[in-house]
């Protein structure tokens, strides 16, 4: 044969050797959930490696990790941090394919959370830390699969350089000297962001929106994108600003934070997911974040699922996550948030 | 013919078909599965994508970007191709800066623009607004997030290609020709436009069909810049219908079917403007000589380049990289390197770095003998008819359609049976070999050309056959480009973005789409070190190149 030929054979060899690696090379660790829940707890350590998929800020999530992991050594917590729009369409996949990566998943779209319980998406909780009375199982766990984590009130955020004296009502954002210096959130595929701006609509006051067309707002992905924009001065002030602005203060940056009397709030809820391919770690996990220590981490500076937990919470408030309502699934189907996203881009990107 | 010579070319077919067919299965098929799904039910995906409100911005903003993009690219392109031509001899290290913006990852790039540029706190921003016309300002004058400068980064992006193929396409002009052209009487202007641009034509016309593909497949400035406008363009537009929950492969394929024509329309009209290709064998017994000799000038037009396209973005790049929040005030007591120690202590950074050393080294090493067997089948196989022109096609595809498009079609076709590959680095090298086999055959295939079939005739009728031939000869020859190819591939896979945005999963990720999720959440310092480190993987690659391919090995690309 000459090398040419050679070559090309070996060429075609190459690529269908690599479509075989790749027909092989499958995921999950094939393990299955355990009796008792000391068996789950040994079964965990085996496995040795829990993902969670979550939208909640980074920084908490990072605190999580390392909380988790010096609650149970040897066992190592990856998260994976994104938007709503990120996440969903990777667990439908992840589904689908039976290539499970994450093994706990926490969203705020509640109509998402109601098509998925009539899915095979989620593995029933099992974590004995449900049935904490301070947790109250009746008002937190949403048909054996969803549990609530954690909160969040967004408020007024504003950067302290450029608008010294502060914000304290909505209507304060729409000073014309905040022209094109004022962030919002995009809620194109993020349900939760629909039903903020819904509700805004009307308790920030008639018309909100319609009033803060009028000061061109920029666009960011997220409220955590919203808050690193505030700090670097990029945007002035932001309407529904999340409460991690309090960690950037903590940080050095010149940011402040306020409630508005009628403030927008969202819960978390997560669940166990049933292609987790660590499925006794992710009930560990589970259990970890109702806990008070995954409780202090997870929902610093945010709303706990317990009262009394430091570093947690409103200050000179009790509120705790119970009392943010989670959307209505009716009001978020695809449609409704599709048709939603045309209007607010029209109204926002025009 | 006789009997025996038909048997050698059936051999010839049987050989050489199984490479196409894995070719096919690999660019053609996922193609065909978007196009299956956008026409499903009625064409729901085209009434889905094109029922939209806002389509005919998105439309137009694509065609904007490309064509605006592309005369920048043109003519940044050609004048520092030229001036290059024409540095001092003491300036010649400048050579290379114009091909330098390719070893900077474009998000890179991007991000570094967004640093200087942003209205509020970008540092060229509060630079100007210390101009006494500017004073009253309090953002601005520049605002990086509008078309205009989505277009105007993008035209830089672009340029370095343009300059790769007008640079090299002068530089494989031989003496010969010009000494016969000024012999005959002509002038240097004279022999500029009869002898150089005639044979710059195929440069041209590739540089300019490549920079327009790719500017109407640009991805990356729009994405990362374009959103808090709503700036749109059609690959941005595939990448939101595919990221949604549920997922519409159907609208997204709609989406990019537009860019698919035209990917298709641009390699069919480069072939015929092109034609037979022998016509531009350029090897001669001399080298180019520049028209006109040297010029100080020639060193300032591309210092200034080299300053805005790569000085700049990169300051403003390690600037953030060395603070703990992106502010536009700095003071020395901010800098810390805490990022830096982020890169090590954030989950996922350095699996990423492996993840795209990996999968560029594995995908790099699959085209090579790849690009080899069709560049033979196309030059030396001039009775495989029909396999030439097959494989010259679904070899060109991949060059005329956006990454992002591969993307999606990898997406679908391998989160279904019967090869469900979803999460595996396996996904990314498949999609990283489609992308690179136009670089790696069309570099072998212009070398293999230009080198004519003189010296494989010296060598036969010198009494070697054809191995001997091919090993003496051939090989030896084509090494440089071999290299050059390689250093190529691995710079533009380390960098890759747009296809591996759609194929990575959460936690199999490359560098780049790791730093486009912490891009949208807003951590913008960690981006920055990210963005060095980059910078420094893919400069290692350089580096490498460098020492096994000579130090003017980037000059070859």
């Amino acid at each position: 044969m000459s090398f040419p030929k050679i070559k090309a054979a070996v060429a075609s060899g190459a690529a269908l050797a690599l479509i075989l690696t790749g027909c092989s090379s499958g995921s999950g660790s094939g393990s299955e959930l355990a009796g008792s829940w000391d068996e789950i707890v040994t079964a965990a350590r085996d496995e040795g490696s829990v993902t969670i998929y979550s939208t909640h800020s980074p920084d908490n999530l990072e605190a999580l990790k390392k909380a988790f992991e010096a609650e149970y050594p040897g066992i190592s917590l990856t998260y994976v941090r994104g938007t709503d729009a990120d996440i969903l369409p990777k667990i439908e996949v992840e589904n689908s394919t039976g290539s499970g990566v994450a093994d706990v998943h926490m969203t705020t779209d509640a109509g998402w959370i109601s098509r998925s319980l009539e899915t095979d998406y989620s593995a029933e909780v099992v974590a004995p830390a449900i049935e904490n009375p301070e947790y109250d199982a009746a008002e937190s766990v949403i048909e054996d699969k969803f549990f609530l984590t954690s909160a969040t009130v967004f408020g007024l955020g504003w950067n302290t350089t450029n608008v010294p004296e502060g914000l304290s009502t909505p209507d304060d954002v729409l000073n014309p000297r905040l022209q094109g210096k004022v962030g919002i959130q995009n809620p194109n595929g993020i349900a939760t962001y629909v039903d903020m701006y819904r509700k805004i609509d009307v308790d920030y006051g008639a018309d909100f929106l319609d009033r803060l067309v009028t000061v061109k707002p920029r666009v960011y992905p997220s409220a955590v994108a919203i808050t690193q924009a505030l700090a670097s001065g990029e945007v002035w002030a932001a309407p529904m600003a999340a409460s991690n602005i309090v960690t950037e203060q903590d940080k050095g940056a010149p940011v402040g934070f306020a409630l508005p009397e009628k403030p927008w709030g969202v819960p978390w809820y997560s669940h166990v997911l049933a292609s987790a391919p660590n499925p006794n770690a992710a009930q560990l996990l589970a259990d970890f974040l109702l806990t008070p220590a995954g409780q202090a981490a997870i929902s610093a500076d945010y709303l706990s699922v317990l009262p009394d937990v430091p570093g947690t919470g409103v200050p000179g408030s009790t509120v705790t996550a119970q009392d943010v309502e989670l959307g209505d699934p009716d009001t978020l189907d695809p449609e409704s948030v599709e048709q939603f996203q045309a209007e607010w881009e029209q109204k926002f990107l025009r | 013919m006789t009997g025996l010579g038909s048997k050698a070319i059936w051999r010839q077919r049987l050989i050489y078909l199984p490479l196409i067919l894995v070719l096919g299965y690999l660019v053609v098929w996922p193609l065909i599965k978007l196009q299956t799904l956008a026409f499903e039910n009625g064409a729901r995906g085209y009434r889905s994508q094109y029922g939209r409100a806002d389509i005919l911005d998105t439309l137009q903003t694509t065609a904007a970007l490309a064509f605006f993009s592309l005369v920048i690219a043109m003519v940044c392109g050609t004048v520092l191709a030229f001036a290059t031509s024409r540095l001092p001899r003491r300036m010649g290290f400048l050579r290379l800066v114009p091909i330098l913006p390719i070893v900077i990852p474009s998000v890179a790039n991007v991000v570094g623009f967004a640093f200087l540029l942003s209205p509020g706190p970008g540092y060229i921003n509060i630079l100007l607004r210390m101009l006494p016309w500017w004073s009253d300002l309090q953002s601005g004058p520049v605002n990086v997030y509008s078309p205009t400068w989505i277009i105007i980064i993008t035209g830089f992006s672009l340029t370095s290609f343009v300059y790769l193929f007008v640079s090299a396409g002068m530089q494989n002009i031989s003496g010969e020709h010009l000494e016969a052209a000024q012999i005959s009487g002509s002038t240097t202007i004279g022999t500029f436009f009869k002898i150089v641009l005639p044979l710059l034509r195929p440069s041209l016309i590739y540089g300019a069909g490549v920079a327009l593909l790719l500017g109407l497949g640009q991805f990356t400035a729009p994405l990362l810049l374009g959103q808090n406008e709503g700036v749109k363009v059609l690959a941005t537009e595939m990448y939101l219908r595919a990221s949604e929950s549920p997922i519409n492969f159907a609208a997204a394929a709609a989406a990019g079917s537009p860019l698919v024509v035209v990917g298709i329309l641009v390699v069919f009209g480069q072939k015929v403007l092109l034609g037979n290709q022998s016509r531009f064998v350029t090897h001669g017994g001399k080298s180019f000589a520049p028209v006109g000799g040297s010029s100080p000038w020639a060193a300032v037009i591309v210092a200034v380049y080299g300053l805005v396209a790569l000085v700049l973005p990169l300051a403003g790049v390690i600037i953030v990289s060395l603070t703990p929040y992106w502010s536009g005030e700095l003071s020395w007591d901010l800098f810390t390197l805490a990022n830096y120690e982020a890169l090590i202590s954030t989950p996922g950074i350095v699996d990423s770095v492996v993840t795209s050393v990996v999968t560029s080294i594995i995908a790099v090493l699959i085209c090579v003998p790849i690009g080899f067997g069709v560049a033979n089948l196309m030059v030396r196989r001039q009775d495989l008819k029909i396999l030439r022109t097959l494989a010259d096609l679904v070899t060109a595809l991949p060059m005329g359609i956006p990454a992002v498009i591969f993307g999606v079609g990898f997406l679908l076709t391998y989160t279904e049976p019967p090869l469900i590959l979803y999460g595996t680095k396996a996904v990314i090298v498949l999609v990283y070999v489609v992308l690179m086999i136009p670089f790696a055959t069309r570099m072998q295939l212009t070398a293999l050309i230009s080198m004519g079939d003189k010296y494989e005739e010296a060598s036969a009728v010198s009494g070697a056959g054809p191995v001997a031939t091919m090993l003496r000869v051939t090989l030896p020859m084509l090494r440089p480009t071999i290299l050059s190819s390689i250093a190529l591939m691995f710079i533009l896979l380390t960098h890759e973005f747009a296809a591996s945005l759609m194929v990575r999963s959460a936690t199999t990720q490359v560098m780049g789409t790791l730093l486009y999720d912490h891009w949208s959440n807003g951590s913008y310092t960690l981006v920055a070190a990210m963005a060095i480190l980059m910078s420094a993987v893919t400069g290692a690659g350089v580096a490498v190149a460098m020492l096994v391919g000579g130090r003017n090995v980037l000059e070859k690309l």
